[in-house]
Parts: structure tokens; C-alpha cells; sequence
């Protein structure tokens, strides 16, 4: 699936994984499967979602009431988990996008523009 | 996850396998081979066993399968020192059970002594009248019962109440099968059931037309002599009893918890009122119960009595002068009694689960300083701050839930306690008694109390141990570094030694107290005495002569009986708690017609051998004689008391007084002789004025009969009963027992403040003396190295032994200092509020802070002789 070695993928930052995952979900319902297939390629495969970290981090979504499960038939009719945004998911998703930008623009400013880097 | 039902691990399994398949689907899309397609899909996935753990990790098993290891745990650190965990256990179970026993039991009695609806909105009403004397022949008469005709008109005029029902006792015979019995009986308004909001259990109650002339055959009668007299027959309703000579048919049978208005009654009547009662306002008769109409508060009902109060007066001067109703809300009119009492046990519990507190707080922050270095050292080894908090607090919890258990064993014990320390025939006039069981809410309230502390005390340990491991600057077994916390646990336990001294000396003060009191009934000799009660029926004994004749020659027959010296009736035994007779007394050429300010005294009627039967010595003048009869001319004997303040110049003899108001009716007297004065109740202040009229002269058919006895009195009852049965067999005795165990009955709520005042202040010493060993013995471990090492400096065991008991004997001081002051405060409140307690004098206080040195030191002594025996070389060894 890609030819890259491990160390040019960048690894998730803490937190962000819950923000890729409300993002994902913002476009539709989906299942575990289909949500890490949706990261990597939206990201360019460059974002590679740890299964391991994937399910737990479902698990505290759905523990917080950001998302709800739901069994369902997959598009090939298999049986998988659903999950949908709930209300408060989307309330979340904006706050966290935001602060995400704000935190993107600040380390930016931090490191200054790209040219003048080395 | 609160709130969330959990989801099962299998669930989470298929989801797993789901995703895997649905890769491997996508992968054999994408070209690859189907045998390798779901070998990538799962290789991709990971370690769908760890996954499956991690599921596991988030759950709630885990809180539960840590909960477990923390509680096996904290029961192999508790196991580990026994003495602390007995300790607080103890503590906790004797502070909770005590408090709930004593609330359960003020519950009762204050709080709801009726199970009523409308408990809020009843109230009582009497009459105060001026010329009566003082109000309250009983301390539980909330005043004089009202006269018909008041009640009536009250009835018509009263707009604050939503009904008013009057009611007062009588005395019943109910003859079945041949044979005569007592009942207690009341005759009452049919709207009384309406206004407490009870219904028959079976039947109904009186209908409102059942209280005329002529349709008032119909009783109602309490559960318990449905049981007793009817064999709960279940045609009860078809039954018909005859009562005083009168049949009458039974039309309902009220609750088993129906006791209004007091335990004990066992029929109910309609009251009927006569024409001369709607015109009677001179003789007072009938207790009232209101409803107060709803919104109307106290205040208002009171100013709108005060008018109708008014308006009788100006209407009916000659009776209703002065005259003015008192309201009194039902839940406090019996209140009386029981109030101070109860204000004092609440006060005694409350004290000991204070010490209770103070003991758990104690032993847990001992324990805790001394655990600090394995909490330090458990945070550096990596144990979080929220485990080492979750360990404590499970470890607290665990001592709370031993203890409440316990607690709830002391509790029913007390409750039970207390419920038998009353004799039944005391018990029923207290509204409530019979009601007494353990509370649940005060059970709560109480443990939450301790709860509480144990859990805050019992954290400290981990919070400091927090900042320790947080701060980076402890050192494992830097135990010099933290010894500020001994302080304060020091000052627990002066607290601790300071209230149980509090204690004791209010359970002393009681002590002496009742044995004085006892003392005041010695003169009387009441353990030689048989005494009963008899009721002669107004059917069978017109009032008047007839009365007298019986009792005349009752009192020979019984006078014949072999072993009997003196053989006497009285109108109110002394010492037994009901109402003694009384009333205004006038002065023949010092009391005018129409005075509001008479003086008033107890009018005991009596015959002449009373004074032998009882011991009463003749101070002046002449007993009563047996020819002081109804012909003669009327005569009294007075009081001492009573000579003393209406003729302090000492001539009394010869004195002319009557019954009442100078124009009333009775006859003058002449008084012929001035006897000793008697106490009548245990709680009189000082003696009461008597005026002792001969029987014969002033007839009543309710008389207590004395008997003198040369040897045993009980083992007249036999004999003296076979002669009341030769006069008259229908005629029951009631209340046969020694004089000695009339008084002792009527001290019983003395006694029982006794009992629980020394029960609470045994505790407290015990808990207080466990509170200064445990502390001795977790400062003597926390200071042995220091100790090792003043010994290894040449410092010797005995300079070791008494610096150990010195410090116990520094803090005995201090407590001694902050309790003796409080415990004679107090002293100075009981002596005030309860009547009968003595102030602990200066040699008992000085005993009694004896007794609290004394407890700590030997306490202190096991751990001081093994600071003596630590041994210096292995000590600094250790170090």
C-alpha cells in the first residue's frame, strides 16, 4: 500500500486523532475501517491511523456522547459498526477545529516564514 | 460511561473482525490475492489482541478489579494493626448507634408523636384562670381543661378553626361473663376522628347526630381490646357491650396505631352534652382538640381566642373573669415532660459522637503520619497520587462500613434500652412512646457525620504524600522532616479527655441528683406501703354518702386483714405522676367575694388514718379523727408549707378556709391541726401547700387505698383483694404495687437519663482513653529512632519512660484545664433546665479529673515502658 518507510509518515499528534475522526465523520456516517481509509487518503497517505489507537479513541467518543454506534451493512454487505455525529459531536468538531487553527497559525508564527528556515 | 449501559467485549470483538474483513474486501479489490488479502488486512490492523485488551482497560472491570485488589488490601493493612482498626471501628459503631438511638427515640416523641395528616395544623386548647392559681397541675397540663358551655360558645364563634371536638376521660366497667372489668374509656366529639384524619379499621367512627341525647349507645373501641376483651372476634360490629350498666353497640374498631388521645384508651363514646352543660361554665370539663383552618397560623388563632376570651368575660364576669384560652400546637402540648429530657440525651449523643469523630480523626491522622514514609515511598516507586488517594479512601470506607454495621447493632440495642427502661403504665401517657423504633434518617445522618470524617482524615495521609512525591524533596524515612502533624492530633485528643470530663460530670450530677430525690419520699417509708386504685361507679354509688359509707367500710375490713397496721384512701397518691386534686383557697375575714388572686393549694381528700399509713407527723394542733364525719362540724388539716405561707406568724390553728372563691358554695373549715409536708412530685421545687379535707366531709368515688404492712405489703395483695371482692365483686382493682415501686414508676424518666448519661459517659472515658493509647502508641513508633538514639547518647530507660508519660500528663492538664470550666457550665444548665440534678461540688469535680488522668496515664503506660525497651543498637542500624 505504500513504499515509504515509517519514519517519513507523520505520526499523530496527540489529540488530533478525535479531530480527524469528528472531521471524518462530518462527511456521513462510517465505520472504523472506513474512517482510517478516509484519514490516509484525504491526507495524502500521509497520515497513517494506528488501528490500536483508532478503536479505543471511538470508544471515548462515543463514552463523551460525540458519536453514536449503530450496526449496519457495509457497501459490499458486510455487517460493521456505524458511527454517526451526534449534535454535541458537531459542536465539537467546530470548537476543536478552530483551536486547531489557532494552534497551526501560532507554531507558524513561532517558526517563521518557510524561507527563512536554514 | 456513567449512565451507559457497558458495552459487552464481544461486541467490540465482532467490530474488530468487521474492519478486517472490510480491508481485506478493499485490498482483493485493489488485485491482491484472496489468501493474502485477509493475511495484510489483519497484519495492518495490528495486535487485534491488544486491541481487544486496551477495550478491556477502558471498561469498568478494571475500576471494579482494582476496587477489589484496593479493598483486599486495605483489610490486610487494617488486619495488620488490630488496635487501630478496633479503635476506630468501636468508635464509629458507639458515636452512630448512640445518636441514632437517642433521635430515633426525640423523633418519636417531639418530632411526630401523632402519625396525623395534619399534625402541622392541630392545636389544643384550655383555659388559664387567674383565680385558679398557677396553671399546670402536671408539667405535661398545657392548662385547665374548658368549661362546656366556653367550649360551645367557642365552637359558634371560633373562625380560625376548621373544626373544634371536645373530649375527656372516663371511667368505664364493662361487665361480660359475670365479671367486672376496668376500661379506659373516653367520651369524645364524633368530629374528632374527622380532625386527625383517622378512620375505623373496621365499621366507621360516631356520626355527628351520635352525639345527641338518646343515639349515643355506640362505642368505637382501639384494636388492642378488639384482641383483648373481643377475642377479635370478626363480628365485632354486631356486638354489643355493657358498659356502667348501659348497652352499647361497637361500631367500628380503630387502627392498631391509633392512640388519641392517649395510649391506653380502649373505648370512645360520644360526648353528649346535657342543657345544664350548655349553661355550665363553672365546672371544668372537657379537654379541646382544634383544626386551625388552613392558612391561619398560630398567631392569628390566638388573637381571635383572645376576643371570644374577652367577650366571655364581660358576658359572664362572675365565671369567666380573668378568664383567657390558651392554644398550644398538638405536637409540643405534650412536649412538657419529655422536652428537657430529651434535650439532654440529644446533647449526651451528640457529645459522645463528637468524641467519636474526634477519636476516628485521631487514630486515622496518627496512623497517617506514621504511614507517610510508605505512601512517600509507594509515590516514588511510581504509584499515582489518585491510587494512593483511592487506597486510603478504600481503606477508610472499610473502617466506615465495619463501624456503621456495628452502629446498627448499638442502635436496636439502645432503642430497646430505652423503650424498656419505662414502665407501660408511665409509657402510654407520652405521646409517641410507643412509636419509638430506629430511624432511619437519623441513622443516615448520623454515619454521614462519620463517614465524613473518617474519609477526610483518613485522605490526609495521601495528599501529603501527593506533595511529597510532587515536590521531589523526600527522602524515605526522613522522618524528622514531618513532625508538625503530632500537634494536632494532640489537640484531638485533649478535646477527646476535655468532653468525656463534660460528660461525666453531667452523668454525676444526674446521679446525685435522683438519689436525693429517691430521698425526698424516704420519710414516707414507701417500701412498707401497698397501694391500688379503685373507681366506684357512679351507678352503683350515687355520689355523696353512699361513697363515703363504702370506703369506711372497706377501709375496716381491710384494716382487719392479719399483718395490717393502717389501712387509708387518698384522693392522689405522692410520688405517682397523675393529677393531684386542687385549686383556689379562700380565707374566712381576708379573702372577698369575687377575688382574682387567691391563693391555691392541693386538696387532697384523705382519711384520718392516712397520716399514721404514711408516716406524716403532726406538727400542731389535731389529725383528722373519725368523727370528723358529715355531720360534724367541717373541718381541715393544713401543710406545713401551707401554714407557713398563709399564716407566717405560725397561728394557723383555728383559721377558717373553704374550697374556691369566697362565695362559692363549699363549706367553711376550721383548721384543726398542721401537718409535715409530703412531696407530692419528684420534680417539685419546693413543697406544695396542702389542705388534707376528711372524706367524709368531702366524698369522692377515685381514691387510692394505702395499706401499712407490719412485714411484706405484697403479700397482702391476696388478702385485701378477697376483701374488696366481699363488698362489692364488681369493683376491679387498679394499679396494685408497693408505694416504693409507685415512686420509682414515676422517676422512670429520671432514671433513664441516669442510665443513658452513664452509658454515654462510660463510653466517652472508654473512647477517650483509647484515643491517648493510640496516640501514645503511634508517637512512640514514629519517634523511635530518636528515642534509639537519646538512649545511645546516655540518656536513661526511666528519663525515656516518664518523658512518654509526661507529655500524656501535659496533655491530661490542658484537658483538664478546657473541661472543667465547661463540665461546671453545664452543671449550671442542668441545675437550671432539669430539675433534681446537683451540682457536682469541688472534691467531685477534682475525683472525677482524677478519674480522666488517671485513664490516660494507664493508657499511656504500654506504649511508654516500650519506648523504655528500645533497644539503641538496632535503631540506629535501621536508620
Amino acid at each position: 500500500m505504500s513504499t515509504r518507510g515509517a519514519s517519513e509518515r507523520a505520526g499523530l499528534l496527540q489529540g488530533t486523532l478525535d479531530l480527524l475522526i469528528l472531521r471524518t465523520l462530518g462527511l456521513g456516517r462510517q465505520h472504523g475501517q472506513g474512517i482510517a481509509r478516509a484519514i490516509q487518503a484525504q491526507s495524502g497517505d500521509v497520515l497513517l491511523v494506528d488501528h490500536g489507537s483508532l478503536y479505543p479513541a471511538l470508544q471515548r467518543l462515543e463514552a463523551r456522547g460525540w458519536i453514536d454506534p449503530e450496526w449496519g451493512a457495509s457497501e459490499n454487505n458486510r455487517r460493521a459498526r456505524f458511527y454517526t455525529l451526534t449534535r454535541a459531536g458537531r459542536a465539537q468538531l467546530a470548537a476543536e477545529t478552530s483551536e486547531w487553527r489557532r494552534f497551526v497559525a501560532a507554531v507558524g508564527r513561532v517558526l517563521g516564514p518557510e524561507g527563512a528556515r536554514g | 460511561m456513567i449512565g451507559r449501559r457497558r458495552r459487552p467485549a464481544a461486541d467490540f470483538a465482532a467490530e474488530i473482525q468487521a474492519h478486517v474483513e472490510l480491508e481485506a474486501d478493499r485490498l482483493r479489490e485493489a488485485g491482491v490475492p484472496a489468501a493474502e488479502a485477509e493475511a495484510r488486512a489483519r497484519k495492518t490492523f495490528g495486535n487485534v489482541t491488544s486491541a481487544e485488551e486496551r477495550f478491556y482497560e477502558s471498561g469498568r472491570v478494571l475500576f471494579l478489579d482494582r476496587l477489589a485488589q484496593d479493598a483486599r488490601q486495605a483489610l490486610r493493612s487494617l488486619a495488620r494493626s488490630p488496635v487501630f482498626t478496633l479503635a476506630a471501628t468501636l468508635s464509629l459503631a458507639l458515636g452512630i448507634g448512640a445518636n441514632t438511638a437517642i433521635y430515633s427515640v426525640v423523633d418519636a416523641l417531639l418530632l411526630r408523636p401523632y402519625p396525623f395528616a395534619e399534625l402541622d395544623r392541630l392545636v389544643t386548647l384550655s383555659e388559664l384562670h387567674p383565680q385558679q392559681g398557677r396553671t399546670g397541675v402536671r408539667p405535661s397540663d398545657p392548662g385547665y381543661p374548658l368549661a362546656p358551655a366556653d367550649f360551645l360558645d367557642l365552637r359558634a364563634a371560633g373562625r380560625s378553626f376548621e373544626g373544634l371536638a371536645a373530649f375527656r376521660s372516663v371511667e368505664l366497667t364493662l361487665v361480660a361473663e359475670g365479671e367486672a372489668q376496668r376500661v379506659s374509656g373516653r367520651l369524645v366529639s364524633p368530629e374528632l376522628f374527622e380532625l386527625v384524619g383517622v378512620q375505623a379499621a373496621r365499621g366507621r367512627t360516631f356520626r355527628r347526630d351520635e352525639a345527641e341525647a338518646g343515639r349515643d349507645d355506640v362505642v368505637v373501641v382501639s384494636h388492642a381490646f378488639w384482641r383483648r376483651a373481643l377475642g377479635g372476634a370478626s363480628d365485632v360490629l354486631e356486638r354489643r357491650l355493657l358498659l356502667n350498666g348501659r348497652t352499647r353497640r361497637v361500631v367500628g374498631v380503630m387502627p392498631d396505631d391509633f392512640r388519641y388521645p392517649s395510649g391506653g384508651v380502649e373505648v370512645w363514646a360520644p360526648l353528649v352534652f346535657s342543657d345544664a352543660d350548655r349553661t355550665e361554665r363553672g365546672r371544668l370539663a372537657v379537654a379541646v382538640l382544634g383544626l386551625l383552618a388552613p392558612r391561619v397560623t398560630l398567631a392569628q388563632a390566638r388573637d381571635e381566642l383572645r376576643g371570644v376570651g374577652e367577650w366571655l368575660a364581660q358576658a359572664y364576669p362572675r365565671t369567666n373573669g380573668g378568664r383567657t384560652f390558651k392554644i398550644v400546637p398538638l405536637r409540643q402540648a405534650q412536649a412538657g415532660l419529655t422536652a428537657p429530657f430529651a434535650a439532654l440525651f440529644q446533647t449526651a449523643a451528640l457529645l459522645v459522637l463528637l468524641i467519636a469523630c474526634a477519636n476516628v480523626a485521631g487514630v486515622l491522622l496518627a496512623r497517617g503520619l506514621t504511614r507517610r514514609s510508605e505512601m512517600a515511598l509507594r509515590a516514588a516507586l511510581g504509584a499515582g497520587r489518585s491510587r494512593l488517594v483511592r487506597q486510603l479512601l478504600t481503606e477508610s470506607l472499610l473502617l466506615a462500613v465495619l463501624g456503621l454495621l456495628l452502629a446498627l447493632g448499638v442502635a436496636s440495642a439502645g432503642v430497646r434500652l430505652v423503650r424498656s427502661s419505662v414502665p407501660p403504665d408511665i409509657a402510654q401517657w407520652v405521646a409517641g412512646w410507643s412509636e419509638i423504633r430506629l430511624d432511619g434518617r437519623a441513622l443516615a445522618v448520623a454515619a454521614a457525620l462519620a463517614l465524613g470524617t473518617a474519609v477526610a482524615t483518613g485522605l490526609r495521609p495521601a495528599l501529603a504524600a501527593g506533595r511529597l512525591s510532587q515536590d521531589g524533596a523526600h527522602r524515605y524515612g526522613a522522618r524528622g522532616a514531618v513532625s508538625g502533624g503530632g500537634r494536632k492530633y494532640a489537640l484531638v485528643v485533649v478535646a477527646q479527655m476535655a468532653l468525656s470530663l463534660v460528660l461525666l460530670v453531667a452523668a454525676v450530677s444526674m446521679l446525685r441528683g435522683f438519689g436525693r430525690l429517691s430521698e425526698r419520699y424516704a420519710s414516707l417509708e414507701p417500701q412498707g406501703v401497698l397501694s391500688f386504685h379503685l373507681r366506684l361507679p357512679d351507678e352503683s354509688y350515687p355520689p355523696g354518702r353512699p361513697v363515703a359509707d363504702f370506703y369506711s367500710r372497706l377501709l375496716v375490713q381491710v384494716a382487719a386483714v392479719p399483718g395490717v397496721e393502717a389501712a387509708a384512701a387518698v384522693a392522689q397518691l405522692p410520688g405517682d405522676l397523675g393529677p393531684v386534686p386542687g385549686g383556689a383557697v379562700s380565707i374566712r375575714g381576708r379573702s372577698a367575694p369575687g377575688d382574682q388572686d387567691l391563693p391555691s393549694a392541693d386538696h387532697q381528700v384523705v382519711t384520718p388514718e392516712y397520716f399514721r399509713a404514711l408516716r406524716v407527723r403532726l406538727v400542731a394542733g389535731r389529725l383528722l379523727a373519725p368523727q370528723d364525719g358529715a355531720d360534724a362540724p367541717p373541718v381541715a388539716v393544713v401543710s406545713r408549707s401551707m401554714a407557713g405561707r398563709l399564716w407566717p406568724q405560725g397561728d394557723a390553728l383555728g383559721r377558717q378556709v373553704k374550697q374556691g372563691g369566697a362565695d362559692a358554695s363549699t363549706p367553711w373549715r376550721e383548721v384543726v391541726g398542721v401537718v409535715e409536708d409530703v412531696t407530692q412530685y419528684w420534680f417539685d421545687r419546693e413543697p406544695r401547700s396542702t389542705l388534707y379535707l376528711p372524706l367524709a366531709q368531702a366524698p369522692r368515688p377515685g381514691l387510692f387505698v394505702v395499706v401499712r404492712a407490719a412485714g411484706d405489703p405484697g403479700a397482702l395483695a391476696a388478702a385485701v383483694r378477697a376483701r374488696v371482692a366481699v363488698l362489692d365483686p364488681a369493683l376491679p382493682l387498679d394499679e396494685v404495687r408497693t408505694l416504693g415501686r409507685a415512686v420509682d414508676d414515676g422517676m422512670a424518666f429520671l432514671r433513664l437519663t441516669n442510665t443513658l448519661l452513664w452509658v454515654f459517659g462510660g463510653v466517652a472515658l472508654a473512647l477517650a482513653a483509647l484515643g491517648v493509647y493510640g496516640v501514645t502508641a503511634q508517637d512512640v513508633a514514629w519517634r523511635t529512632p530518636e528515642i534509639g538514639v537519646r538512649l545511645a547518647l546516655g540518656a536513661s530507660r526511666r528519663q525515656v519512660r516518664s518523658a512518654v508519660l509526661g507529655r500524656v500528663l501535659r496533655l491530661s492538664a490542658l484537658a483538664l484545664a478546657a473541661g472543667v470550666p465547661c463540665a461546671v457550665a453545664l452543671g449550671r444548665v442542668l441545675e437550671a433546665r432539669l430539675f433534681g440534678v446537683a451540682r457536682v461540688d469541688a472534691l467531685g469535680l477534682v475525683l472525677l479529673a482524677g478519674v480522666i488522668g488517671a485513664a490516660a496515664l494507664l493508657s499511656a503506660l504500654q506504649p511508654a515502658l516500650r519506648a523504655a525497651a528500645v533497644d539503641p543498637v538496632s535503631v540506629l542500624r535501621a536508620e
